[in-house]
């Protein structure tokens, strides 16, 4: 070995692997590089070190000793994330929770799991399904994400509109703070006395400590579940019964629409049925009893009727459930075939107000000369709007930018807000002033800094931090792309 | 004592106010907590009661915190909506008192707890800053959760002045049974039996006293589905008798209600309630008990003042609580939390004169 390595690093390294052996810190560049993106791909920094800790007790010292020698601690599921949650923005220390993946208890009764953070979505409801249950968040990414990663950022997925988000589902977890001691938080006795921690750690994208272990629910699995595909020739007609279903109260399991441009790329790409000249297809499931089901059916029939869908289409069986599913999950690497670099958001806003802010995305698209694919949680009203580009295009970063703060900005004046499931990370950092006033910003410093006074744990990420980490702004200029492999 | 007609006021006046601050919602819960400081000075948040923004086809409502609870389900009912929160008391008294004090009821079992359906909120701190956390929208990652650190807090963190739920329609079918039983252990394997996928009862209450057992079930949703269930039940327990709406409200009206010396709360993870029984039953042999036996939640009501320090003792082993609702034990809350340092600083940072609360809580 030629290279020369600076004697505190090389003091860092000797130190993390005595506490996780040489085989699990990684330091080579070509090693390191492996960890400076993830789903985004619109930031990107590179660790100073990676570790692959198998035990709480490891993850504690490796955090100890990192904070001691001044380095900040970033945690990494799968890096699925999509705001830049899990790169090291200001570099430092990189844990992978990859060895930790395990299901460590399953409980029938109280209808909970206790698991690793490392753990894979998908993986924890095959292990349950023995028993009937399943983890009911459900992120597009839930092939490769973990449970961790899910409940660092509060993952959503297409299932929350009936069953709720991550933090609905997490209910206990241990976890270690900045100064390397673990915590454990447990509210699966219920009403304990005591703030709620638990309920600011979930969805604090790392920024408060490192959890190691987490205790979430399970959800039976319904009796029925009946999928269907609402085909509409036109946009507004089919916002107009998404906004008719909730409102005449209809939760369904899900409701997600695929418009324009979208419905045609996933067709190609997974030959599901979805009809190619289509304006707007809602993907309707319902599950639960067969009463409820019948029920439903029959109002879901009733509300497509109404507002002129061209057809109704239930799926036959679990084959042709499936596929549709497919299309819609594997929405984004289907769209890789329009262009090969894309930016996705994640805005929220009232169900009310879907119909004026999708005919806004059309007209951004239009004077932004950017395609812009709609794919998202309707049922909701988180919209993914999915700008696709080349950015051998001379100007059309900016442009791109441009559209998407303009989606963003009228998702706010509508009175809904900037991220419904995908986090705040660095990406969408800077607009959270768009919400939040200084004081409010202020409320969220202070509590963030009663866990974590120095900014150990995921510096630079969901609050606005002035000058400090400039160096992520620069990063984010250089809008690198990916083409294919994430999830929304 | 104060009564502001604004938020602008409310923060006002904790700015000008010097010394302890009661904050005081329909003043229904008062004797939740250790005594307030004599020198208090009250604020009653009961004008802060505004419907800021209600758009029912969204199923989201933003409301002063003040309001009651029974207004607010009044307001949602005309929408044929409904908020499932059956809180002890739950007509008269004050969402944000009733957030402060963490209250909730038997429907929990089915629909959650208000955390679940808490959107947003506006808060003003000890030193008089209006703070926004959560959003209107029924789907929001964008900062820190601050809205749940403020349930069951007691008002020691901020004054709760405006929340964001999420709401649901009102369902179809909403038909109780009540059940004699002969055991807390019997009652209890009843409730699970009735769970059993795909059943789901909405809300689910052991009520236990004088050697009367009786569980108290309620399904809610789809006519079908509530009556499949119903007959489930009828079929594994033919002595089911038909329960009112009435009885319910009867049963949530208990904690808190008067004629009881003392009133625990007493909190376990469910599966360890069939050991916990035997417990309760050596300790607390006299107590009327209600049960929410799958969320683990337990309120036992003692005529004579029961030993605390021994039953918490014996719930160690079941990583258990018991908390001291009404009575006159001076140890109310028990030993402090995991993370109490962290509470503290909050409290510290947030209200760095202790205004708000002072000495009430655990923190």
């Amino acid at each position: 070995m030629t290279t020369t390595l600076a004697p505190a690093y090389q003091q860092l390294m000797t130190d993390l692997s005595a506490v996780v052996g040489s085989r699990y810190v990684l330091w080579r560049p070509e090693e390191l590089m492996l960890y400076e993106y993830d789903g985004s791909a619109l930031d990107m920094a590179r660790p100073d070190i990676v570790v692959v800790p198998n035990s709480t007790a490891e993850v504690a010292q490796v955090v100890r000793i990192a904070a001691q020698a001044g380095f900040p601690v970033v945690a990494r599921g799968g890096g699925t994330g999509l705001s830049g949650g899990s790169v090291p923005a200001a570099g430092g220390v990189v844990v992978s929770t990859s060895r930790m993946h395990r299901v460590l208890a399953v409980d029938e009764v109280a209808r909970t799991a206790r698991v690793q953070p490392g753990l894979i979505n998908t993986d924890l409801s095959e292990y349950t399904l023995p028993w009937d249950l399943h983890f009911a968040p459900d992120p597009s990414s839930q092939k490769a994400s973990t449970i961790g990663g899910n409940s660092a950022e509060n993952a959503g997925g297409p299932h929350c509109l009936k069953y709720g988000i991550t933090t609905n589902h997490v209910l206990a977890a241990t976890v270690v703070l900045a100064n390397g001691e673990i915590l454990e938080l447990d509210n699966t006795a219920p009403d304990r006395p005591g703030y709620d921690l638990l309920g600011v750690i979930v969805g604090s994208e790392g920024t408060l400590g490192l959890v190691t272990e987490l205790t979430v629910r399970l959800m039976p699995n319904p009796e029925s579940v009946k999928t269907f595909l609402a085909i509409f020739d036109d946009l507004d007609s089919a916002s107009q019964t998404v906004s008719a279903i909730i409102g005449q109260g209809v939760i369904p399991a899900a409701l997600e629409m695929l418009e324009g441009q979208g419905i045609a790329l996933v067709e190609q790409s997974v030959h599901a049925g979805y009809p190619l000249d289509a304006q707007a297809v809602l993907l309707i499931e319902i599950d639960g009893m067969d009463e409820e089901i019948d029920d439903e059916t029959r109002r879901i029939e009733y509300i497509c009727q109404h507002f002129e869908a061209r057809e109704l289409r239930a799926a036959k069986d679990e084959d042709q459930r499936k596929k549709l599913w497919a299309g819609r999950k594997g929405a984004l690497a289907a769209c890789a075939r329009l262009a090969p670099h894309y930016h996705i958001q994640d805005g929220v806003v009232p169900r009310s107000r879907l119909t004026e802010v999708l005919q806004l995305t059309r007209e951004v698209a239009k004077r932004q000369r950017v395609h812009i694919v709609n794919i998202f949680h309707a049922g909701d009203g988180n919209l993914h709007p999915l700008l696709l580009f080349d950015i051998r295009e001379e100007g059309i970063i900016e442009r791109a930018i441009a559209a998407s703060e303009e989606i963003l900005k009228a998702c706010v004046d509508a009175g809904g807000t900037i991220s419904g499931e995908h986090g705040i990370g660095i990406e969408k950092r800077d607009y959270m002033a768009w919400l939040f006033n200084d004081d409010d910003l202020w409320a969220m410093r202070q509590m963030r800094a009663c866990f974590d006074a120095v900014g150990v744990m995921n510096p630079c990420k969901l609050i606005p931090t002035g000058a400090s980490c400039g160096d992520i702004k620069a990063a984010r200029g250089g809008a690198k792309a990916l083409a294919a492999g994430a999830w929304i | 004592m104060h009564q502001p007609q604004s938020i602008t006021e409310l923060a006002e006046l904790v700015r000008t106010i010097d010394g302890p601050i009661t904050p005081r919602g329909a003043g229904l819960h008062q004797q939740l907590g250790n005594s307030a400081a004599p020198t208090a000075t009250t604020i009653d948040c009961t004008q802060l009661n505004h419907v800021h923004d209600y758009i029912a086809s969204d199923l989201t409502i933003t409301v002063g915190a003040g309001i009651s609870l029974g207004a607010l389900q009044d307001l949602l009912r005309n929408h044929n909506q409904w908020l499932p929160w059956d809180a002890p008391q739950a007509q008269q008294a004050s969402v944000a008192g009733l957030l402060a004090t963490g209250l909730s009821g038997p429907l929990r079992h089915g629909y959650g707890s208000p955390r679940d359906w808490l959107l947003g909120m506006r808060f003003v701190t000890g030193d008089g800053r209006i703070i926004k956390s959560g959003g209107k929208v029924v789907k929001n990652v964008a900062g820190y959760d601050l809205h749940k650190l403020h349930i069951g807090a007691l008002g020691t963190l901020g004054i709760i002045a405006e929340v964001s739920f999420k709401v649901a329609p009102i369902p179809q079918a909403d038909q109780s049974l009540q059940i004699a039983c002969t055991s807390l252990a019997e009652a209890h394997a009843l409730a699970y039996a009735l769970r059993q996928r795909p059943f789901n009862p909405s809300a689910v209450l052991i009520d236990a006293h004088d050697g009367q057992v009786t569980l108290w079930v309620r399904w809610l949703g789809v006519n079908g589905a509530v009556a499949r269930q119903l007959a489930d039940a009828r079929h594994k327990a033919p002595q089911a008798k038909v329960a009112e709406k009435g009885d319910w409200q009867t049963l949530t009206q208990r904690p808190f209600s008067t004629g009881h010396g003392t009133q625990l709360r007493i909190g376990v993870a469910p599966q360890q309630l069939p050991q916990v029984y035997a417990v309760l039953m050596t300790q607390i042999p006299d107590a009327h008990l209600q049960v929410m036996p799958t969320v683990g939640l337990v309120r036992a009501y003692c005529q004579n003042a029961p030993d605390v320090a021994a039953l918490r003792r014996v719930l160690t082993p079941f990583d258990g609580y018991a908390v001291v609702e009404i009575g006159t034990d001076d140890n109310r809350w028990g030993p402090a939390p995991a993370g109490v340092g962290m509470m503290q600083a909050l409290k510290q940072s947030w209200d760095p004169a202790g205004k708000l609360n002072p000495g009430r809580y655990i923190v």
